[in-house]
């Protein structure tokens, strides 16, 4: 059962208004757009001096291109003055040239406190729901004034304020490999090799996650326990406890390198569970369910750089 | 707001009862009659004023001192070494024991043969013997539910009486978490049956659990009571299995029937993962060339060596027992000097000092209550003088008495207290010299009534828990473990009693 936490404290007033909409802009660099996007900011809130942060904008740019979606770019930066978190959004007919060639209809400026960990992943949990709406981004760039833009992003439904947490499911990205429970231990090992990856997870039919797969629990298999009793292993120089295995990988059950005691978060629990469940069961992935169903995992790299990073 | 438990306050009440069930103790021994010979027992008491009332304060805190071990062997298994020290500390401060009857009572001579057979066990490991019996089983053709089942508790049963309790439990759980992970079983059946056989099994000979080592150098068995010439003489190797092996394997046999009933579900799923897996032709491990044959002809060589204690230290002219400690000894030096590269992890790894240090101590406070009269107390109070004890009556006794103590407290230290208390009644009445195997199977039997009976039980679920985060829930074990524990006491009894009749013959 999912138990949410506390309401944590929520935005009081949506993370801007129309006076920081740049709306169809004819600048067509990225740097002129975040620099007057900056300006905007800056003029709501004194403590933030332009210069430096355009200038941390930019090196965050520069170091990873922010792109949200197709033709949505979301740059953003941390700042020591900021006690608050501050948004500016421009929309552009023609695109605006961002460093990686891509260009950008919507720019969405996201600025953070420094020491606000999940500011930023609020912030764009927040715009990657309006941008579900897959004609978002043409009816942004569609209205004439910036109070349309404001009116557009707070219609109907849509929350002004940013979310109480971030859910698991803002964090996670689709898994890089799955593998069926029907499948033999050499499509694991095979998944492993290609991939690189240590955790694949298993799924039923009915794509249930029924566990993780490892290279460990392969290694194990090989290896196990009371193997490595021994003194010294070098007297197997031709690698003979694995030739077991090697015989017998297509026909070994999967369910024998199946670990069910896996870190698994619904989708819907707010992303520090993620972290709890990494750090109980030591390890780098965290798979995200929907139910039962997999849904997506999270990487405790990505974790990080989105916790001490974004 | 749910209520949190607070460990530091659990931690507190648990020293409060603790202190307190020690001054109760305490109180209970300024009950005990006067000794009249008090001057007698501590010679250094003839000067005081009033010996007997001297005397009384050294029970008084003897048997504070060891109430207070129990108590923390219960409640506190990592402070309990501490609290011996502190204990024995006490016991030297008050002049209930002297140094050199300290350092005497430690039974350094038991310390050395459990040092002994560790290093052995440590070099065996390396050399991969226990590998190959593992590998050996895992790998067997046509294995079923019930033969694994048989398999695993006879290995258990059997190899605890070779290596001690604990490496043998070690060893076992091994298997059975290999083959309850290979095949997704649930592991605490298996476990359970492991332990309990495991507990039997260390019946089987001398080295097989601590207490039995104990027990065989400490015993006073009289082979011929009432013949001329005839003294008490400690019990050898060779006693043991002729004694105690039989009993062993009977109520081996006893507790797999009732295990075999009682986790039938469990044995009948392993029978069909099994049959599934020989259907399609896969093992339950890798299968690798073990060098495993010098590993079985130092073992082989080292239990005949030990073995044959007894006649040698007849043709040598030694004391009783000498052999059986200085053969472990020789054995492991051997080790020691041939495998040089890994003697110090011999030492530091292989041997388990915490508990022997806990030995050394309770060694010594089990000599401090016998030293103050307390345990002769006890002995009269259960066959007084004067009166023909009755083994129908004395044999279940001590078994009940020890079986039940047993399942909550270390058995090592119901049976230091209660060995001379056996001598006492066996130096009375000669032919109840079969009370000496009483007391070891009530002691090792009654380890399977609970989770924390014996040490084996402790490392199992500690192992248990690290692997799944598995807890066997005290009740769980005791529903089971009550049976196996009666059971096996009730067969152990009733071949007791024909020891009986063989020593009045």
């Amino acid at each position: 059962m999912s138990s949410k936490p506390p309401p944590a404290e929520r935005e009081a007033a949506p993370v801007f208004s129309e006076k920081e909409v740049l709306c169809r802009t004819d600048l067509a660099d990225a740097e002129s757009v975040l620099g007057a996007l900056v300006r905007l900011v800056a003029a709501r809130e004194p403590a933030v001096d332009p210069d430096a942060a355009l200038e941390a904008v930019l090196a965050r740019e520069a170091a990873a291109p922010t792109f949200l979606a197709p033709g949505v770019a979301m740059p953003h930066a941390r700042l020591e003055a900021l006690e608050r978190t501050c948004v500016a959004v421009a929309t552009s007919r023609d695109g605006v040239l961002f460093p990686g060639g891509e260009k950008a209809r919507l720019a969405i400026l996201v600025l953070t406190p420094a020491h606000a960990p999940g500011a930023y992943l609020r912030v764009a949990a927040s715009m990657a729901r309006r941008l579900e709406s897959p004609s978002f981004v043409d009816e942004a760039v569609a209205q004439e004034t910036a109070a349309g833009v404001f009116a557009l992003f707070h219609r109907g439904d849509r929350d002004p304020r940013l979310p109480p947490y971030v859910c698991a499911a803002d964090m996670m990205a689709s898994p890089k490999a799955v593998l069926r429970e029907t499948n033999s231990v050499k499509d694991a090992i095979d998944l492993v090799v290609r991939t690189g990856l240590s955790d694949i997870p298993v799924v039923d039919k009915e794509g249930d996650l029924v566990g993780v797969a490892s290279a460990q629990a392969i290694l194990g298999v090989c290896l196990p326990d009371y193997l490595l009793w021994m003194e010294d292993l070098s007297r197997f120089s031709s690698f003979e406890p694995f030739e077991t295995l090697l015989r017998k990988e297509s026909s070994t059950w999967l369910a024998d390198i199946t670990d069910d005691d896996c870190a698994v978060v619904a989708a819907d629990r707010p992303a520090i569970a993620v972290a709890e469940a990494m750090a109980r069961h030591k390890t780098n992935v965290c798979y995200v369910t929907d139910g039962a169903r997999l849904v997506g995992a999270v990487t405790l790299p990505r974790f990080l750089h989105n916790v001490f990073r974004d | 707001m749910a209520k949190t438990s607070n460990p530091a306050r659990l931690v507190r009440f648990q020293f409060a009862g603790m202190f307190l069930a020690a001054l109760v103790a305490g109180w209970l021994a300024s009950l005990l009659p006067a000794p009249a010979d008090a001057a007698a027992v501590y010679p250094d008491l003839a000067a005081a004023a009033s010996p007997a009332r001297l005397l009384t304060i050294r029970q008084i805190a003897a048997v504070s001192v060891f109430t207070l071990i129990i108590c923390a062997t219960l409640m506190f298994e990592e402070r309990r070494l501490g609290v011996a020290f502190i204990g024995i500390s006490a016991l030297l401060a008050l002049k209930v024991l002297t140094l050199s009857e300290f350092v005497h009572s430690t039974e350094l001579h038991i310390i050395l043969l459990l040092v002994g057979m560790m290093t052995l066990v440590g070099a065996l490991k390396d050399m991969g013997f226990f590998t190959w019996i593992i590998q050996t089983i895992i790998n067997a053709k046509k294995m079923t539910g019930l033969k694994f089942v048989a398999i695993l508790m006879l290995l258990s049963g059997i190899m605890p009486g070779i290596v001690d309790e604990v490496t043998s439990i070690v060893f076992v759980l091994a298997l059975v978490f290999q083959v309850c992970d290979t095949l997704k079983l649930r592991p605490t059946p298996f476990v359970l049956m492991s332990v309990m056989a495991t507990n039997v099994g260390s019946t089987g000979t001398m080295l097989g659990n601590p207490v039995g080592i104990l027990i065989g150098t400490k015993a006073e068995y009289h082979w011929n009571p009432g013949a001329a010439g005839d003294a008490g003489v400690p019990l050898s190797f060779g006693d043991f299995i002729v004694h105690a092996t039989p009993i062993m394997f009977l109520s081996l046999l006893a507790i797999f029937l009732v295990l075999l009933v009682y986790y039938r579900k469990d044995i009948k799923l392993l029978d069909e993962r099994l049959a599934e897996r020989r259907a399609s032709h896969i093992g339950l491990g890798p299968m690798v060339e073990i060098p495993y044959k010098r590993g079985l002809a130092i073992l082989l060589g080292a239990l005949a060596f030990i073995a044959s204690h007894h006649p040698l230290e007849h043709a040598l002219g030694l004391e009783p027992n000498t052999m059986l400690v200085a053969a472990p000894l020789a054995i492991a030096g051997l080790l020691m000097v041939f495998r040089s590269h890994r003697a110090r992890h011999y030492v530091e790894s292989s041997i388990e000092w915490w508990s022997l240090l806990f030995f050394m101590m309770l060694f010594a406070v089990s000599f401090a209550l016998e030293h103050c009269g307390v345990t002769d107390v006890i002995a009269d109070e259960i066959a007084p003088d004067g009166a023909a004890p009755s083994k129908f009556l004395l044999t279940p006794l001590i078994v009940a008495i020890t079986a039940v103590g047993s399942a909550f407290v270390d058995n090592i230290v119901f049976v230091s207290t209660f060995i001379p208390i056996i001598k006492k009644i066996v130096a009375g009445s000669p032919e109840m010299s079969p009370l000496w195997w009483a007391l070891l199977f009530g002691a090792c039997f009654g380890g399977n009534i609970t989770a924390i009976g014996s040490t084996a039980n402790l490392v199992a679920i500690s192992m248990l828990g690290k692997k799944y985060s598995i807890k066997v829930a005290f009740l769980e074990w005791l529903k089971v473990g009550l049976v196996v524990g009666l059971v096996s006491c009730a067969v152990a009894t009733g071949v007791i009693f024909c020891y009986y009749k063989t020593s009045a013959a």
